[in-house]
């Protein structure tokens, strides 16, 4: 009686890991296709020969050329476009980080009235649709003379990528214990060696993640960079919309898409490999 | 070094108070623990005399010199944290710092010349015994040297006072004996004022010059570890030190030296070292190892039933009935004392302890 419930029991363990086993198999296949087909559909679409189109019920292409990416470098303004969108997500990234670097030590740091309030009004630029907020800041940008400028451009960027950096940095401030800080004081570090060694070290993960997340919405930034710096300016997204809707051209657009998104990946993954070297270091000791 | 003068400290948090009208003088060189429950206001002191909280009433006094206003960095004072607080980092771009890093932290922030940092940082780890674990990275070592290398940092700065936060609590129980043994040692070495603080009773009489009895914010009783222990002035301080058998009784009358009282478990004969008005009603306590088997001769001799019998190792740990009171005794391990038995037991007369 004893021996039968006993296996019964491990029997019922024993599919249960096998199910788990299964589901994840099944998940990360799903992840796969989902995330894996389209990208890889890109590729195979920005390779398309022009004289053999690729339709129905072909499974790939008859002939690949790079025929769509000649075009592109040629006949678009893909090269400007890549310099100035390379230009404005540094410099972007580096005012957010001037702006986002007190505001995170004031709301992760200090108590104050109203700081809920403020964290969910830091959040607004992403929350509302990213034509709504273009449409009202060209109207502010325009009065102050800063639409069609780069430096309207760079502040435009600035403002979609600063929520990601104060959220990511302001619980990076709230995650230092406060006796390390305590102990650097009891030391006799001043305010500039507290930063230099306390805090900014501290936060470097949060910083490195801010940064990335300001960097790539930067580059695929498009409502505001349309509204504001269209004609003047073309950044890649831009011109990537240029072969959808009307004028829709998916060879080409999948070569823009390409140029985009590369980049972003390696930097993420550069970014994952200095993130982990961090949390693997066990820094804090065991607490 | 620095004599430490606390003046009627009083610390508030939103209208609660956490510290209330202390005062209390440590003298140079002197090691004083600070012990009660948590939530009794003794961290609240400690990290007062840091300068981390700014008292609200009261003076914190280094030698003749007022402190209320100093801030933590100016103090010279240098503390060793529950969590060790050990630096993790460099700077952004070489994010480790090292066990040299790390005690060398406050010889920098002084802008010492290089050579007295190297020397008095070698000096600071043969102290401590970390010579060759310099390179090492604080997530690579054990709690205790973690502990460790968090009081060579602390002593390297040649502090006036050195304070502790609890600095054994994360320590498995072997381990804290052992350290807390180095600290002491460390301390009587260097000659630096000390405050401590701790819930452990046991930590406090082992490492003290002096222990400071908290509760409430208030201080219940301060004196030597012995006094501490066998003249506990409180039912507070009798209960929250060992263990204690505490009840009330009334003087009946006097027998030369000795007060003749009426416990709830029988009359006893007590030297209490001074004389009350008969009729008086007194709280009184002693310690469970003064309460023994009889043995033939003097003290006072008690009838109870054993309620428990618990073998420690080192002795037997009982819990009595007499006369429906439940008292705790003790017993030498090799006692032949189980449930149920019914046994005399004697308590010296000089052993009990008038409560306030």
């Amino acid at each position: 009686m004893r021996r039968d419930e006993f296996t019964i029991t491990t029997l019922g363990t024993q599919t249960r890991k096998n199910l788990y086993i299964l589901l994840a198999a099944f998940f990360i296949l799903v992840q796969l296709v989902w995330v894996g087909l389209p990208i890889l559909m890109t590729v195979l679409w920005s390779l398309v020969h022009p004289d053999y189109p690729w339709s129905y019920p072909q499974m790939f292409p008859e002939k690949l050329s790079f025929a769509q990416w000649r075009f592109v470098f040629r006949y678009t303004n893909i090269v400007r476009a890549l310099k100035t969108s390379y230009s404005v997500a540094p410099l972007s990234v580096l005012l957010a980080f001037f702006l986002a670097l007190p505001t995170a030590y004031a709301l992760g740091r200090k108590k104050f009235a109203g700081k809920k309030l403020f964290m969910t009004l830091v959040l607004l630029p992403i929350i509302m649709p990213g034509m709504v907020v273009a449409l009202f800041l060209s109207r502010v940008f325009t009065s102050f003379g800063l639409a069609q400028s780069f430096f309207g451009l760079v502040l435009a960027h600035t403002l979609m990528g600063l929520p990601y950096m104060i959220r990511v940095l302001t619980t990076s401030f709230e995650a230092i214990p406060q006796d390390v800080i305590d102990a650097a004081e009891n030391l006799g570090a001043t305010s500039f060696s507290k930063i230099k060694d306390i805090f900014l070290p501290m936060v470097r993960p949060g910083l490195l993640a801010g940064m990335v997340f300001a960097f790539t919405t930067s580059i695929e930034e498009f409502n505001l960079t349309f509204i504001i710096g269209t004609p003047t300016f073309e950044t890649v997204p831009t011109i990537l919309y240029s072969f959808l809707g009307y004028n829709f051209i998916r060879t080409n657009a999948s070569v823009i898409a390409l140029i985009m998104m590369v980049p972003n990946i390696l930097m993420l993954f550069a970014v994952e490999r200095i993130l982990k070297s961090d949390y693997l270091s066990a820094s804090l000791g065991k607490l | 070094m620095s004599k430490l003068v606390l003046e009627e400290l009083t610390k508030r948090f939103d209208n609660i108070v956490a510290v209330d009208k202390i005062s209390l003088e440590v003298a140079e060189g002197e090691f004083v623990t600070l012990l009660g429950p948590s939530g009794c206001g003794k961290t609240t002191t400690l990290r007062t005399v840091a300068g981390f909280y700014k008292p609200d009433e009261g003076r914190v006094k280094f030698n003749e010199r007022v402190m209320n206003d100093v801030p933590p960095v100016k103090r010279n004072t240098a503390m060793c944290f529950q969590s060790y607080a050990l630096f993790p980092h460099m700077n952004v771009w070489d994010p480790h710092m090292n066990v040299w890093d790390n005690i060398a932290f406050g010889l920098k922030m002084r802008k010492l010349p290089s050579q007295e940092q190297k020397k008095r940082v070698s000096e600071a780890l043969g102290i401590l015994s970390l010579e060759g674990m310099e390179k090492r990275k604080p997530g690579q070592l054990s709690g205790g040297q973690q502990q460790r290398v968090a009081l060579a940092r602390a002593i390297v700065t040649q502090p006036d006072i050195l304070l502790f936060d609890e600095p054994l609590s994360n320590l498995d129980a072997k381990l804290r004996v052992q350290v807390r043994v180095e600290i002491k040692e460390m301390q009587k070495r260097l000659g630096i004022t000390s405050i401590y603080v701790t819930h452990d009773q046991d930590e406090a009489l082992a490492i003290s010059d002096r222990i400071v009895v908290m509760n409430q914010g208030r201080i219940e009783q301060v004196g030597d570890p012995q006094e501490i222990y066998l003249r506990p002035r409180t039912s507070f301080v009798a209960g929250f030190i060992g263990l204690a058998n505490i009840f009330k009784a009334r003087i009946l009358g006097f027998e030369g030296n000795l007060t003749l009282l009426s416990a709830p478990f029988g009359a006893l004969r007590v030297d209490l070292g001074r004389s009350y008005p008969i009729g008086a009603e007194l709280d009184l306590s002693f310690r469970p190892e003064s309460m023994s088997p009889w043995t033939g001769v003097g003290g006072n001799k008690l009838k109870g039933t054993i309620l428990h019998a618990i073998f420690m190792g080192d002795a037997m740990d009982l819990f009595v009935d007499v006369a429906g009171h439940r008292l705790r005794a003790r017993a030498g391990s090799a006692a032949r004392i189980a449930a149920g038995d019914e046994v005399e037991f004697s308590i010296p007369e000089s052993t009990f302890q008038v409560l306030e």
